[in-house]
């Protein structure tokens, strides 16, 4: 049987087509459907969609323009040295280790080590002062150290995209997945993320990470998944706080499972190993908090305190940004989710870019190329629903979507301000339904072509074959 | 009622008269209808040198009653708008907890003198952040009064001034020769003082302070958590052949899964009370060897255990006689 629920075939399926498969045409069994074939094409997909993601990325690096919040990570980039040192100055409370928590400046440290490059090349940028003043004093990188750090996020932005892939082929099949990571590697939005040296793009590949780390878990909860959920989502959390939200919310489902089973089985269902996945549920703040402090030696002295009065620095931060830039506030929940299509369909298209590249290629030049982004994304979001209703509310998929709706949700009502980066997390959400879309509709195409193939090869089968739809899967058992 | 006498004496006196008030009368009323002068037109244009040296007070200068003002233009060598900025920075360094005051005036003065009249201006001005604290830095521009060679700065700061973060003493004296000083001496008086202030502001905000030194109780907590992270170490090594051996009489690179868990927890739970101590002692060793010994006990092992299992209930799976017999059979652990 095959290991992704989408393929998980009723027993009406089975009856027909495995024995037709395997004793009227073994020799025509296709090469992707064999155990180590279907390996092959979907590590041929990742090179694939890694190459095409890095050599975008890697073709805009020089292109994009400076912002002045990649000289303040670069400039946090020694913190991957003084880490081994936490009781240090570096560590000490002041406005820059209450800032940012320093997931971001391990990684471009990282990458400017692995370059080559100086971790302390620039002073701090001044947002109070203008760019000629701070060039003056020193707070702008090297050109080479600026494009070290661009390129670590180059990186990253292909692995996000590789990822995205995983988490749409789980959803649904490869085709998704392959379109999720196409219609990501060319928004517009992740290329320019991706191109400058900040730290939204980790924040994705940890969010992409815990998707998949989620679907898996579902499927088999093991003290492993569990892990890499928690890991992930408390590296998340010291790149930019708000993952650690998700943590709680999974921790609450948890809870349901947990007294569902109860309620369903009584006592014996909360007794280990049985209530495994709701005790790893349970266990997912403490998982990411540890690696949340782990990381962050500013915390170590007092985490709860620290962290509170970091959450709190952010809050004023952001209400501050709200407060010199009047027009990027965003006042409630609504206006924040209206903003999202201002910024991920308007101003920033997938669908637009993509026909702006095949026009160019063709050498057509169109004056206003329209964006079917959101068209693909709302169906992709019905069919999601669909198949977590068909599936139950316990299934790989019921889990996968209530992460990425947590997700969704805590970027709409944490959204103070109206910056561009902020929607990556979003954008990654729509990337993943793009997938859904487009893998429904090719189980659709697959079924129809079936069904004509089956009828015509087999007229006995025809009332069978005409009968079975691919998506309709009876739900999943609990665990 | 009086008369008045027609003597020629009184004739030329009346006259005379007569012409001081026509001439008075002509003054005023060209003063009157003249323009303004530059330095009241525009406010926003600095003013030269002989216009501005009439208005130096004589004797040493009183500081307003509003502290807020920490910019003495008197020299009028700064627009409005330069002042306002510059307001704003020293403003922004006050709430840093580092109180600066500007202060500039037309004076031949040598260096000396200045740097004299900047001490005492900081002392009789009070400026520091707290009564007492003596922590104040005042910048003093001189502006010649015929020639900008006599032009200087001077900056007179307190006993406390440094460190400011890690602004040190020496660090300031090279901000102020090599980009503060320059700057007079080409007559770009704001962008001296723009040198001087943002620099230290910068400092002040955004470089670190330094630890706060250990106290006596923590240097004792500093020492046992040295010990104990050494001890731990060789717990985490020795422990995971020491469990098995104890447990299943046997020494093996492979334990079995519930020797693996007894290990973890056992040493789990001393990663985490010795990472408490290492913490209240601020040892850094201690710190970071708690920190990996938990990740190993926590996340490394664990996954050991979880692979071990899967892979018994794997070999169950395909070889149920197997599984039937190890499950009455002493290595069942």
């Amino acid at each position: 049987m095959s290991r992704r629920g989408h393929n998980r075939m009723p027993a009406g399926r089975e009856a027909f087509s495995t024995p037709m498969v395997m004793q009227d045409q073994p020799a025509s069994v296709p090469f992707s459907r064999l155990r180590s074939g279907r390996w092959l094409v979907n590590a041929l997909i990742v090179v694939f969609l890694f190459t095409v993601s890095y050599a975008i990325n890697e073709s805009n690096i020089v292109a994009t323009e400076r912002h002045p919040d990649e000289t303040r990570w670069l400039n946090r980039a020694y913190y991957i040295e003084d880490f081994a040192d936490p009781y240090g100055k570096t560590w000490q409370d002041y406005y820059l280790t209450r800032g940012q928590p320093p997931g971001g400046s391990y990684l471009i440290g990282l990458g400017l080590l692995v370059q080559g490059q100086p971790l302390d090349s620039n002073g701090v940028w001044d947002f109070h002062y203008g760019d000629d003043w701070n060039e003056n004093t020193g707070a702008v990188p090297d050109r080479d150290v600026l494009l070290a750090g661009r390129r670590t996020n180059a990186v990253v932005g292909a692995l996000v995209v590789v990822v995205t892939f995983i988490a749409a082929s789980m959803l649904t099949n490869r085709i998704g997945g392959l379109f999720a990571g196409l219609f990501l590697a060319y928004h517009p939005l992740h290329i320019k993320l991706s191109t400058q040296a900040l730290s939204d793009e980790l924040l994705a590949l940890t969010l992409a990470v815990t998707f998949v780390a989620s679907f898996k878990f579902a499927r088999q909860p093991s003290f492993g998944w569990a892990l890499l959920m928690g890991v992930s989502l408390g590296i998340g959390g010291a790149t930019k706080l708000a993952p650690l939200a998700l943590s709680f919310v999974l921790a609450g489902f948890g809870v349901i499972w947990l007294l569902w089973r109860h309620r369903r089985f009584g006592r014996e269902a909360l007794r280990w190993p049985a209530s495994r996945q709701g005790i790893f549920l349970l266990l997912q703040p403490v998982i990411s908090g540890f690696i949340f402090v782990a990381m962050y030696p500013y915390l170590w002295v007092a985490p709860i305190r620290r962290s509170l009065e970091l959450l709190d620095f952010r809050r004023t931060e952001m209400a501050s940004q709200a407060r010199i830039w009047p027009w990027a506030q965003v006042d409630n929940p609504k206006d924040a989710f209206m903003r999202y299509g201002e910024q991920l369909h308007d101003a920033a298209s997938s669908t637009r870019h993509f026909q702006q590249w095949i026009l160019d290629q063709l050498g057509y030049s169109v004056r206003n190329p329209v964006s079917f982004d959101f068209i693909i994304v709302a169906i992709g979001a019905i069919l999601l629903l669909r198949i977590v209703l068909e599936r139950g509310l316990w299934s790989p998929h019921a889990m996968m979507a209530l992460v990425m709706a947590a997700e969704v949700g805590a970027v709409t009502v944490g959204l103070g301000v109206d910056f561009y980066r902020y929607y990556l997390p979003v954008l990654l959400v729509n990337s993943i339904l793009v997938g859904v879309a487009f893998g429904m509709g090719s189980e659709s195409i697959r079924d129809l072509y079936s069904r004509k193939w089956v009828a015509a090869s087999s007229p006995e089968s025809t009332a069978a074959a005409a009968s079975w739809k691919s998506q309709e899967i009876g739900p999943e058992r609990a665990s | 009622m009086s008369t008045i006498s027609t003597t020629p004496a009184n004739i030329a006196a009346y006259v005379h008269h007569r012409t001081a008030k026509f001439v008075t009368a002509v003054v005023v009323m060209f003063a009157l209808l003249a323009p303004p002068s530059p330095v009241t037109a525009s406010t926003d244009q600095p003013g030269n040198r002989s216009e501005t040296d009439a208005m130096q007070p004589a004797g040493f200068p009183e500081r307003d009653e509003d502290r807020e003002i920490r910019v003495y233009d008197k020299a009028d060598i700064l627009t409005d708008a330069q002042e306002e900025s510059m307001e704003n920075d020293l403003d922004r360094a006050n709430g840093a907890g580092v109180e600066v005051l500007v202060y500039t005036r037309i004076s031949d003065d040598s260096r000396e003198d200045s740097q004299v009249f900047a001490d005492q201006l900081r002392a009789e001005w009070g400026v520091e952040s707290g009564v007492g604290d003596d922590d104040g830095l005042v910048y003093l521009v001189s502006v010649g009064s015929a020639a900008s060679e006599m032009d200087s700065i001077v900056v007179s700061t307190g006993g406390n001034t440094f460190p400011i973060r890690q602004l040190d003493k020496a660090t300031f004296e090279g901000i102020f020769d090599n980009e503060v000083t320059p700057q007079i001496e080409d007559g770009e008086f704001n962008r001296a003082l723009l040198f001087g202030i943002r620099r230290v502001l910068n400092f002040a905000e955004y470089s670190p302070p330094d630890p706060s030194p250990l106290t006596p109780v923590q240097d004792h907590f500093r020492l046992a958590a040295a010990i104990l992270a050494a001890g731990l170490l060789q717990l985490a090594v020795i422990g995971y052949f020491l469990v098995p051996a104890l447990r299943e009489r046997r020494l093996s690179f492979v334990p079995a899964t519930r020797s693996l868990a007894i290990y973890a927890t056992v040493l789990g739970a001393l990663g985490v009370g010795t990472g408490i101590v290492a913490i209240a002692g601020r040892s850094t060793f201690g710190s970071l060897t708690s920190l990996g010994v938990v990740i190993w006990a926590g996340c490394i092992v664990p996954l050991l255990i979880g692979y071990r299992s899967r892979r018994r209930e794997q070999s169950a799976a395909d070889h149920p006689a197997i599984a039937r017999q190890s499950a009455i059979g002493p290595l069942n652990v």
